[in-house]
């Protein structure tokens, strides 16, 4: 398949943003978020800016960016549409969530509404915050979720229709978010909780043998029928191409034609493996080590995990092979 | 809607003869022609008189040469919109643009409503879906709705293009869901076959395979033709001991 950069550019931003949005919701409905609330705002903030800067990418993909909204209607049978619903329901809770700290930020008894909202949700603000932000987590990784199934459920592909793509999907993104969070929290000065630390680093290594478990399997998925069943004849009948149907390039051709050379998907497969996993995870041990470069270590991890991940997305789609690829 | 019908009144589609097509191509002009005048939107060209001209289609035909291990011949083969009872390219569209009608099965793009998405076109195995970069929006075979029902048109006009165009008459249409029909009984006689059924989208449109070339029958002929060949070789061989008689006797 081919890669287009801006369907690539959309599954890792959007879903480094749902990652860390994920992971703020998660250490939300669990009252472990320690950090203040310029922290949880500025995360917040990010997350949202990612999120957006990916779906605004993902419209230049479309033929017809204008008419992105109807893409919202089909829900009950298309993936993408379900992947569009559940983008825009993620925007609610994340803008109460932020609206909340929001107000929280602004400092007592310097403006009265900020005074009487005080009064009023003192108590139960906690619990709010918990509800709230859970529900904006269990969106934004439902949203990684439908992206996975986009992909997962086309028959045409076999190299994605397969059981750990969705599951792969999810976890890179939530390794995402850790270590951005992990980043985000050194860079404003907290010590970065050492058991967040110790998951990230079990994520990084599941994520690399989940990518070990898929390249396997796509290097022997195959179509389960043949260029003969194609064309309505027995299927170990010999057929070879004679006459193209055209001269030139076509639309199918170029979309679903396109062909990475084995040798060097397995070089891209390593670049991937050792940026996006292995890097990351001896960057985070450098923290353990040495807690006070941690802002140095965690941003190198953050942006060799990125640059792993544009790899790992890259190749998803150009190692992909196409039914449709029989008849030509 | 990418609900699909639980069930289609009729099953409109193509019964293509894959034993008398040439590869003339006239079905894919007059396909192209009919789709990109009038009322409809152009099927786009691009570079038309450049180096690597494109463009979309909606019909396209490929020469293979199938070896069955005992002969190997060339087929010609037509491919388009297979009009399938489950449209996977239907139930992925999110916006509801693809639609599979319940009147008669056929599969259609609104161009109103696409968004150009291009994952219908992914979900097809059959490629019958191409992408038009000028209007930004998915084209395919649209089983000439707007002649097919066109009451302007003089009845026996009321047909796919393709079908019309067919110099052999590899191309027929009818309704699959009527046993009486034409195209039901002769895909019954000759064993029309859907293309990749394993992947069950369950197409509308039947193959006709090329007849079965008799080895046997084959050798009659052959032998017949060698026979009578050497008949008419063993009557010159009479004449020429004739004329080298008659040379030697009259030297």
């Amino acid at each position: 398949m081919n890669p287009a950069y801006s369907v690539i550019l959309f599954t890792v931003l959007s879903g480094v943003g749902y990652g860390l949005l994920a992971v703020l919701g998660l250490l939300c409905l669990f009252s472990l978020n320690a950090a203040s609330v310029l922290m949880n705002i500025s995360v917040l903030l990010i997350s949202l800016i990612l999120i957006t800067a990916g779906l605004i990418s993902s419209t230049s993909h479309l033929g017809r960016p204008e008419r992105a909204w109807r893409a919202l209607s089909q829900w009950r049978t298309s993936w993408l549409s379900r992947e569009g619903v559940l983008a825009v329901l993620t925007y609610v809770p994340a803008l109460l969530l932020a609206l909340i700290w929001g107000i929280e930020f602004v400092p007592e008894n310097s403006v009265l509404w900020a005074e009487l909202w005080a009064e009023l949700w003192k108590d139960e603000i906690q619990t709010y915050i918990s509800v709230i932000g859970g529900v904006a987590g269990l969106f934004a990784i439902s949203t990684v979720f439908c992206t996975g199934q986009i992909y997962a459920s086309l028959r045409t592909i076999p190299a994605w229709h397969y059981s750990l793509t969705t599951p792969i999907y999810c976890v890179l993104s939530i390794t995402s978010g850790l270590l951005l969070w992990i980043f985000l929290s050194a860079l404003f000065g907290y010590d970065v909780n050492q058991i967040i630390m110790v998951i990230t680093i079990g994520m990084l290594e599941a994520s690399l043998i989940l990518k070990w478990v898929y390249w396997r399997y796509v290097d022997s998925a195959e179509f389960g029928v043949t260029k003969a069943d194609a064309i309505g004849f027995e299927t170990q009948t010999q057929v070879q191409n004679l006459e193209p149907a055209n001269q030139t390039q076509n639309y199918l051709m170029r979309e679903m034609g396109y062909h990475i050379a084995r040798k060097h998907a397995l070089k891209l497969r390593r670049y991937a493996a050792l940026a996006g996993f292995i890097m990351p995870a001896l960057l985070l041990l450098l923290v353990f080590v040495n807690p006070s470069y941690a802002l140095v270590f965690s941003f190198a991890a953050i942006i060799s995990y990125l640059f792993g991940l544009l790899i790992e997305r890259w190749l998803f789609f150009a190692e992909a092979k196409h039914i449709v690829t029989l008849y030509y | 809607m990418t609900n699909l019908p639980s069930q289609t009144d009729k099953k409109l589609g193509l019964l293509i003869d894959l034993d008398i097509c040439v590869g003339c191509h006239g079905c894919v002009t007059s396909c192209k022609e009919w789709n990109s005048t009038d009322d409809m939107l152009p099927l786009s060209d691009f570079d038309s008189y450049g180096d690597s001209p494109d463009g979309v289609f909606l019909n396209r035909v490929h020469g293979y040469e199938v070896n069955d291990g005992m002969t190997a011949q060339t087929v010609h083969f037509p491919r388009s919109c297979l009009h399938c009872e489950q449209p996977e390219c239907v139930s992925v569209c999110p916006t509801g643009a693809s639609y599979k009608r319940q009147e008669d099965g056929i599969v259609l793009v609104n161009p109103e409503t696409c968004i150009g998405c291009k994952l219908c076109s992914w979900a097809c195995p059959y490629g019958a879906r191409e992408y038009d970069h000028n209007q930004g929006i998915m084209k395919k075979c649209t089983l000439c709705v707007d002649r097919i029902y066109n009451e302007e048109l003089a009845e026996e006009d009321r047909k796919p293009a393709c079908v019309l165009a067919c110099p052999t008459s590899a191309r027929l249409f009818g309704d699959f869901s009527d046993p009486h029909s034409e195209v039901s009984i002769l895909s019954q006689e000759r064993g029309g076959v859907a293309l990749m059924e394993s992947l069950d989208y369950k197409p509308v449109n039947r193959y006709l395979p090329p007849r079965k070339k008799q080895l046997s029958d084959r050798g009659e002929t052959t032998n017949e033709h060698y026979s009578s060949g050497s008949k008419i070789r063993s009557s010159d061989a009479v004449l020429d001991n004739f004329f080298s008689w008659l040379d030697k006797k009259l030297s």
